[in-house]
This record gives structure tokens, sequence and C-alpha cells, in this order.
């Protein structure tokens, strides 16, 4: 990060961004997909491929409770990343 | 309000709608416009990418563009093109998106989230929009 490439799987969409404002609000939410999508209001198969990136860049991860896959947000991963692409910043636009 | 507005959104509006007591006569006024705008900017940044990358393009724009923070509500255009250059093109759009979604859903105007207008219209619209409803009050 940041590569063009990644910060467009970063910031891609529309989706991603609710997403990321949603956990950076509820840093503690545990949720499966459809509940993601729902505090989105969006439907969870169009979020599936951008919480799927989300979860590739690191700032979401999965784990699987009672059969069922869980989402929650890696707070320390996305700072570092966020500290990467301030670096990029205060090296020029 | 006109469209749905994801939790991470809604509570970035609901924290500022308390404090301005939304009142279309004063926003309607370009200096507090202007003020309700660069707090969009900064809530939505900080939203989505946190604090520190915010103070980061500040300093870049102000480095580089010769754009500090408080000039960015009069140079809309020059800030939504910086977005575009630090994040790309697609990325640039949706993150200025983001930000008069978040301006049109305080002002309690209806954003019609057509990807083919240009964000800077929005912003145009909007105070346009303010200014009329001050007129015919």
């Amino acid at each position: 990060m940041p590569e063009k490439m990644e910060i467009s799987k970063l910031l891609g969409s529309d989706a991603k961004l609710e997403i990321l404002a949603l956990f950076h609000e509820n840093p503690d939410l545990t949720e499966k997909i459809e509940s993601v999508s729902q505090r989105i209001g969006r439907p969870a198969d169009e979020i599936e491929t951008e919480v799927k990136d989300l979860i590739d860049i690191g700032i979401l991860r999965t784990k699987t409770v009672e059969s069922a896959q869980i989402i929650y947000y890696d707070q320390k991963n996305d700072v570092e990343i966020q500290k990467k692409i301030s670096y990029q910043l205060r090296k020029g636009i | 309000m006109g469209i749905h507005l994801s939790e991470g959104l809604q509570g970035a509006v609901e924290l500022r709608q308390e404090a301005y007591q939304l009142s279309y006569t004063a926003l309607a006024n370009p200096e507090r416009f202007d003020q309700t705008l660069l707090d969009c900017v900064k809530d939505g940044m900080v939203a989505i990418l946190g604090s520190e990358v915010l103070e980061s393009l500040f300093l870049s724009l102000e480095t580089y563009q010769g754009l500090s923070r408080y000039e960015i509500p009069s140079n809309i255009d020059t800030f939504f093109a910086a977005l575009e250059k630090a994040f790309g093109s697609a990325s640039g759009k949706t993150v200025g998106r983001f930000i008069i979604k978040l301006l049109y859903a305080r002002l309690g105007l209806q954003f019609d989230g057509k990807t083919n207008r240009l964000l800077v219209d929005y912003v145009i619209d909007a105070r346009r929009e303010l200014q009329s409803r001050e007129t015919h009050a």
C-alpha cells in the first residue's frame, strides 16, 4: 500500500466506503455479512466482493463461529495502512 | 432524506445536525455553507480513512497545491481533482461522492447519485438550492 491498484481495492466503490465508515464507527462490530449488508442498506450479494477485497487488504478478518462466517475489523492493520497512505500523501499529490 | 444512509454515514450526519440545528436560512449564508462543506470534507475523510490521512491530505494540498484547508470550499474543484490525483480517478471520485452524500444529507437535500455528473456541480446545486429556499422563505 498504497499502490494504485490496492487503493482501488480499498476505495473503489461506494459500498466499500460505507463498510469502512461502518467499521470505523463501530470497531468492535462482529457480524455476518448479511448483518453488515443490512446496516449499510445494500443487498448481501452486492457487497460480497467488496468485503472480500477488504479482507484481502487486511482491514477486515473472518472467523467461523458455530459454522457461520463472521466478519470483524482489524484496527491495528487498518492503522498501518492509513500510515502508509499518509506517508505517500506527504510525499506529494 | 431521499437516500438511504449507512450507519457509518448516518452517524456522521447526526453528529453535526444537532450542532448546526439545521436552518436553511443560516446555511444559505455563503460563509456558513462553506463551513458546512469543509466539515463534510473533514468528517467524510475521517470516516473512511482516519484523521492521520486527513491531516496528510491537508498538508499535501497546502505544500504542493498552495491550497489551505480553509480555501477548499471556494476551490472545491481543485480539491476533487487532488483526490483523483492522490487515489486514482475512480477511487478519487468515489471518495468525493461520499463527501457530497454527507453534505446533501446534512443539508436535507436529495442526492440523485448519478455517476456521470461532475461532483462540483452537486456543490453548486446545493448552494443554489439553499439560496432559493431562503428567497422563498
